[in-house]
């Protein structure tokens, strides 16, 4: 048979073997089999059968082998003619460093199915004890009434507490006098100071719900901005209701404004009678825009700046 | 097979270097159009402001504001207005003055609308340190939330009252931010320096007036 | 070498010519057409022919001018006029009364600004003896803010508050809604007209 010798090929254009191929029965081309046989001393089908031999003898192969191929596979003949074999090779698990893994596909399999359970274990234990949240401060900044307690928006001094029925709206309310100075560079809105103070009568169906702010020096005007870096006495006012504090649903539209909306405030003395102080925290603020609202303004950040114990006036 | 070789370099060389030139002018113009782009939402539609002092009237496009009385007080109280019947007004309630957390500050300025229909003000007190102060909801007679309306080329005016700590006052300045309806986007503003400073704002606040009168808002000479 | 047209890409180039103009003024003549429907931005007015124009089923005609007549009430600072605009509307049936309600006016000068009604005028004895309607907040209703009987001439005096340099450059405008604006299915769809000053001084 003619055997062409392998010469240079035209910029453009593929080897000889791509131009209208007649496919033989094992599915090679026939001058393909020319230079197999010239440059590869096994068939395809010896040669496929080299590799599931190569695969099972990885998988059999114990751990700690250092190259499980390199034992199980005939070693070809050294020399230029041995560059296919290399090209088959299963990627090698040799490189890197020596860790104390399982080698074997097979040891990996099992480390990975014992591990998960283990994993999920943690995950599961994780969630119950709170998740990757801010830890809670666990030490209490108690203050004492009188004493300033300071955040990053304002100064807040309370001094004493009373609570008493609520002649304007019915029902029953918690007023702190206090003194607030803002230590901002532009007036605060008071409906922004509502989230920074928390009120805790340690019973679960006394709860307080929105504050207002009304100046001592004009006791009809509720307070609209908080001017900057002027201290003013104010009071703080506190409706109260029936509730449990932890309870924060968020109300349903019919429930804010159906018929609770102009229902009778609630008849809280019972509660009242029994409790004679009232623990109020002043909690940390950071200034930032909204979840849908890019302008900022300014929002409790959980983090408590003190914790007033008032006792409480009656009447 | 290579192809000759190009019979005219020169040609392709000059067409890459203003190819290159014209580049970086581009370059240059879309990193001077990016700069100018302004990022936050917010200040996106931000009140558009405009500058100016107070001897002169100060145009914000859709109005004008030209301040006309400057006065520091210890107390302010809403001078009434007059009866039906035009009767003698009286001084109002001089004892329902309130004392200031400090010390009142009572502009009186003149807003002429423009183009359009305006109705509501709002006014910020720069102090020139670092901090400002909104105007004070304790009158009913200044410029604030409903009142009257500001119609194109007839001038209204009024009074903003703010209320600070006196030390707090170093080259004072007001904004008047003057908008129609509920949305203050885009809207006009203006900032005036009160041109009040240094020791002659001290003499000035510390002579201040026992009680001042709020006037109610009034249409003027056009 | 292919014809110049075909390497100038000239098809292209036509087409895109011819869309990109159209791409941006269809949605924006669409997003008016909304707008105006809406009545959120006020109605391209239609100038009155020979001081008459019909409205939504209402006829309206201009009957006179005044400036400067302030009878008892006090005149406003110098530099500044009252105009006041006499109109008679003749809603032809109760639908057209009804959207007399609706009814709105601005005056419009030369240069462009506008001025909504003053009503602080509305009390003078002239107006109140004549027992015109003075639109307010309820619209054109008679006293008791009820629709105007259909079929009658009804009197409307609008008054107007503006600087006297405008005085002679005005327009008046007078915008009716032709649907409720109850929802998408009826919007408000106002309508307006223009009437000319021709001062009687």
């Amino acid at each position: 048979m003619f055997v062409r010798p392998f010469t240079v090929r035209r910029r453009g254009t593929r080897g000889p073997s791509s131009r209208g191929c007649r496919m033989s029965p094992n599915g090679s081309n026939p001058r393909e089999a020319v230079f197999r046989s010239a440059f590869n001393p096994l068939s395809g089908r010896e040669r496929a059968r080299g590799a599931v031999r190569r695969l099972l003898g990885a998988v059999r192969a114990a751990p700690g082998a250092v190259s499980s191929f390199g034992r199980s596979f005939p070693s070809p003949p050294l020399g230029p003619l041995s560059f296919p074999f290399v090209a088959h090779h299963l990627p090698d698990l040799d490189d890197g460093p020596d860790l104390p893994l399982p080698r074997t596909v097979r040891g990996r399999v099992l480390l990975a199915a014992a591990g998960a359970p283990v994993i999920a274990l943690l995950l599961v234990a994780l969630w119950l004890t709170g998740g990757l949240d801010d830890a809670k401060a666990v030490q209490f900044k108690t203050a004492e009434p009188g004493k300033a307690v300071q955040n990053k928006l304002l100064k807040a001094t309370l001094h004493e507490a009373s609570v008493g029925a609520d002649p304007d709206l019915g029902g029953y309310r918690l007023e702190v006098r206090a003194e607030l100075e803002s230590l901002a560079d532009e007036p605060v809105p008071a409906s922004q100071l509502n989230t920074l103070f928390k009120v805790d009568f340690g019973r679960k169906d006394l709860k307080a719900e929105t504050m207002r702010v009304r100046l001592v020096r004009l006791p009809d005007t509720e307070l609209g901005d908080l001017q900057p870096k002027m201290p003013e006495e104010v009071v703080l006012v506190w409706t109260l209701a029936e509730g449990d504090p932890a309870d924060d649903k968020i109300k349903t539209a019919e429930e804010t404004f159906g018929e609770d909306f102009l229902a009778e405030p609630d008849d809280v003395s019972a509660q009242l009678a029994e409790v004679d102080k009232a623990e109020i925290t002043v909690t940390g603020a950071k200034f930032e825009p909204g979840f849908t609202d890019p302008a900022k303004r300014w929002w409790t950040d959980d983090k408590t700046a003190g914790v007033y114990t008032l006792p409480l006036e009656k009447g | 097979m290579r192809a000759a070789p190009d019979p005219r370099p020169a040609r392709r060389r000059s067409g890459r270097a203003s190819t290159v030139l014209a580049s970086a002018v581009l370059l240059a113009l879309l990193l001077g159009a990016q700069a100018l782009r302004i990022h936050d939402d917010e200040d996106r539609t931000a009140p558009i402001e405009a500058s100016g002092a107070a001897s002169e009237p100060v145009d914000a496009r859709s109005f004008t504001v030209e301040v006309v009385d400057v006065a520091f007080a210890r107390s302010v109280y809403d001078e009434s207005g007059f009866s039906f019947g035009g009767d003698e007004a009286d001084a109002g309630a001089a004892d329902g003055a309130v004392e200031a957390n400090g010390v009142w500050v009572v502009v009186t300025a003149d807003i002429t609308a423009a183009e359009r229909t305006l109705e509501r003000v709002e006014a910020e007190l720069e102090t020139g340190e670092g901090t400002t102060y909104g105007s004070s909801g304790v009158s009913m007679n200044a410029l604030g939330s409903i009142g009257d309306a500001f119609s194109p080329g007839i001038p209204r005016r009024g009074a903003v009252v703010f209320e600070l700590p006196p030390e707090r006052l170093a080259s004072p300045s007001v904004r008047f931010n003057v908008f129609s309806g509920l949305d203050r986007r885009l809207s006009g503003s203006a900032l005036v320096d009160l041109e009040l400073s240094g020791s002659e704002l001290k003499k000035a606040v510390d002579g201040a007036e026992e009680a001042v009168a709020v006037p109610q808002s009034e249409i003027r000479k056009a | 070498m292919p014809p110049l047209w075909k390497r100038l890409q000239l098809p292209y180039v036509a087409a895109v010519a011819v869309l990109l103009p159209v791409s941006v003024a269809v949605p924006w003549w669409l997003e008016e057409r909304k707008l105006a429907e809406s009545g959120a931005v006020p109605a391209d007015p239609v100038p009155a022919q020979g001081g008459r124009a019909d409205l939504a089923g209402s006829s309206w005609e201009v009957r006179g001018f005044l400036q400067d007549e302030f009878g008892e009430a006090e005149p406003p600072p110098p530099g500044i006029s009252l105009v006041d605009v006499l109109f008679r509307a003749v809603p032809s049936d109760e639908a057209a009364a009804e959207k007399l309600l609706s009814c709105d006016f601005r005056a419009e000068d030369g240069r462009g600004r506008v001025w909504r009604p003053d009503g602080s005028f509305s009390t003078r004895a002239a107006v109140t003896e004549a027992g015109a309607v003075t639109p307010g907040l309820g619209g054109c209703a008679d006293p008791e803010g009820e629709p105007l009987p259909p079929g009658e001439k009804a009197g409307v005096i609008v008054s107007f508050l503006v600087p006297e340099d405008a005085v002679d450059s005005l327009v008046f405008q007078v915008q009716v809604d032709t649907g409720s604006g109850e929802d998408e299915e009826h919007p408000r769809a106002p309508v307006a007209a223009e009437f000319r000053a021709e001062k009687k001084n």
